[in-house]
């Protein structure tokens, strides 16, 4: 995602859109497409359902552009519109037995417990990219969003609250215990690796 | 235009057309129906039996109840008319079709996602027709199992697009002679990566059409197995792939 | 969770204040369990870089825009699309039967065979939605100087056998040009009465019958008129 405070042009390319333009539209398409399947692709963890998503993501902006407030930022809007159908989408295929809206107190105890891993078995990147990847599906929804829009994204609190329409704090105690989750199913992959 | 046989053909059909054409028969019409309708009367024309004919249409009927795309299947008879086929092999190869389309939504069946997800995303048809083609290239049931479990690496869902794809892809490598773990990794890494199935489909038939130089040199199939494992982009590959002279033929 | 452990995500957020910053080192320093705590924290998060991305496909932003629904037209725009659509099999029930049947008959025989229903079950259509795929022109070349006729029949033209006739050029190239809607297609050339697979064909599969068509998958995304090699 780009870190840019928004290109010079989109205001003009988003007022042409208002007119029906839609090859306007598709520049917008052509810009924020990378940054729109991946998003979806961290949450929903397949690329034919991340791509499906993505166009949906579009298709729904392209509907609701005529509510989008002019002093916004698009790309927020954009995100947000992202993050909720990759949510419903995956409140509705229920494929974790995780409840998507636990903020998993259950995570706090045995934190301690955590084998951190012996040197031997230090990953590399590489390996800790892969790993991640698998992990990051198997925490809750919550954690994983916080987490993608952080550390993936790398936006601020700030941007992420108002994407979410949540507390920063709140955000910020999701994203600490994404990162407790997360170490935790890579030490079960460290663990039972051979 | 080509004469009499031609124009014999066209009365035939404004006939048929206006015969199943009357409103009250349009009405009630299933446009599959009609269409095997039309192909009995053109089957006679050329001289085939009528109870002959009637076991073809048959067969697509038995489909249809059975959930199955007919689509391929009347495809199949007009292709088997049109090279003088006689009735009972193409009712042969009607049969071969539909037990390998009953094979393919059974396994998508089994290793798909739940069924909201599925009609969510649509395009159940097309993930049948590729895995059916997938089975009559020679892919075995576990060979699909293991495509999926590849994808999936085991605890991601797989889209029935990939896995009919992937196994798509990976028949198209045997096909060339490649060896089926080779195949399968192959096609299972690239989707795992985000490539598009018809990216997949272009390198596949490009190794299937090298076959005989990636026997000779395994070495060069590792080459594109390291770059799709890196993720580097497919029409890349390609495109390098195919600048390169295929050094087993002659030059 | 701990006070310990939020400074520590905190500290890893940069999001502590100069004092408790300094605080933070400090018991870093003392605290060797801690130390390995924060390590191994960064090391996963450094994880993120590399994490595969996807690449979107070059016709991403073409699908979703052909996806969004065209202003509302008048009726006489909307009549005269459906009336010239190739929705082969789907008859007229009331009042123009007579001009369908026609219609069809005359697009058939122009076509040279029975038009393609609308198909359900292309490889390549696009997911779950209707709407108006874009035509591909496709220009089919066969290479014979001495032949004297060289038609193609197929999936496309409902396996009419008599074909759709290539024209022949000065030095032995027979060529056609077709448009088709994105999908599969099976088909053969048939060269003075005989049928012949395509040798330049991308993909070829058994007819079932002891013969091979040659197959042709004919992708969207391409701009209308441009044409594509088959």
């Amino acid at each position: 995602m780009t870190r840019d405070r928004g290109f010079p042009d989109e205001a003009e390319l988003i007022a042409r859109c208002l007119h029906n333009d839609r090859e306007a539209f598709g520049v917008l398409v052509e810009r924020y497409a990378e940054p729109i399947i991946n998003l979806a692709y961290r949450m929903v963890g397949d690329h034919m359902d991340a791509k499906d998503l993505a166009q949906e993501t579009f298709l729904s902006a392209w509907k609701g552009l005529p509510q989008f407030r002019a002093n916004a930022r698009f790309s927020t809007w954009l995100y947000r519109i992202a993050v909720n159908k990759c949510t419903d989408y995956l409140r509705a295929r229920r494929r974790t037995d995780m409840p998507v809206d636990a903020e998993g107190e259950s995570l706090d105890l045995a934190e301690l417990a955590i084998n951190y891993g012996t040197p031997e078995r230090e990953l590399s990147q590489k390996e800790m990219g892969i790993h991640l990847e698998q992990a990051l599906q198997a925490i809750p929804v919550l954690y994983r969003e916080a987490f993608i829009l952080k550390h993936v994204e790398g936006l601020s609190y700030e941007e992420m609250s108002e994407i979410l329409g949540v507390r920063s704090d709140t955000l910020k105690m999701r994203v600490y215990k994404a990162r407790v989750a997360l170490r935790r199913q890579l030490a079960t992959f460290m663990d039972s690796a051979p | 235009m080509e004469g009499s046989k031609t124009a014999r053909w066209v009365i035939a059909m404004l006939a048929l057309a206006s015969l199943t054409l009357s409103p009250w028969q349009a009405a009630a019409a299933d446009p599959l129906d009609q269409e095997l309708v039309t192909l009995v009367h053109l089957g006679e024309l050329q001289g085939r039996a009528a109870e002959e004919m009637k076991r073809l249409t048959d067969q697509v009927q038995r489909a249809q109840s059975l959930g199955l795309p007919t689509e391929s299947l009347v495809d199949k008879i007009k292709e088997g008319m049109a090279k003088g086929i006689e009735t009972p092999r193409i009712e042969q190869r009607l049969i071969l079709m539909i037990n390998h389309m009953k094979l393919a939504k059974t396994l998508l069946k089994a290793t798909g996602p739940s069924g909201k997800n599925q009609a969510a995303l649509g395009g159940k048809d097309r993930a049948l027709a590729v895995l059916s083609e997938a089975l009559e290239r020679g892919v075995t049931p576990d060979e699909v199992r293991s495509v999926h479990r590849d994808i999936g690496e085991g605890n991601h869902e797989v889209h029935p697009d990939a896995l009919a794809y992937g196994a798509k892809g990976m028949a198209l490598m045997k096909e060339g002679g490649l060896p089926p773990d080779v195949s399968r990794a192959l096609a299972a890494t690239a989707l795992r990566k985000g490539v598009e199935p018809t990216n997949l489909m272009d390198l596949a038939r490009e190794l299937k059409g090298r076959g005989p130089e990636f026997r000779e040199h395994p070495a060069k199939l590792r080459d594109i197995q390291n770059a799709v494992e890196r993720g580097h982009r497919m029409e890349k590959i390609i495109s390098d792939l195919r600048s390169r002279p295929d050094t087993t033929k002659p030059q | 969770m701990s006070d310990r452990e939020r400074l520590l995500h905190r500290f890893i957020d940069q999001d502590l204040s100069p004092e408790e910053r300094l605080a933070f080192l400090e018991t870093l320093n003392r605290d060797s369990a801690l130390r390995e705590r924060l390590i191994d924290m960064e090391r996963m998060l450094a994880g993120t870089a590399e994490l595969p991305r996807l690449t979107p496909p070059a016709e991403f932003a073409a699908q979703v825009v052909a996806r969004i629904q065209p202003p509302t037209r008048g009726f006489w725009e909307r009549a005269h699309e459906w009336l010239t659509a190739p929705h082969a099999l789907q008859w007229n029930p009331a009042g123009a039967l007579a001009t369908a049947c026609i219609l069809l008959a005359l697009a058939w025989l122009l076509n040279g065979g029975l038009p393609k229903p609308p198909s359900g079950g292309s490889a390549l259509q696009t997911a779950g939605h209707s709407h108006t795929a874009p035509t591909v022109y496709v220009r089919l070349a066969l290479m014979n100087p001495t032949a004297e006729s060289v038609t193609i029949t197929g999936d496309f033209n409902g396996w009419n056998p008599h074909g759709m006739p290539l024209v022949k050029t000065a030095n032995g190239l027979w060529t056609l040009t077709i448009p088709l809607k994105p999908g599969r297609y099976e088909y053969m050339y048939r060269v003075d009465g005989k049928w012949v697979t395509d040798p330049l064909a991308s993909d070829f599969i058994p007819d079932g019958f002891g013969q091979e068509n040659a197959v042709l998958d004919v992708r969207e995304g391409l701009h209308d008129g441009a044409p594509q090699e088959g």
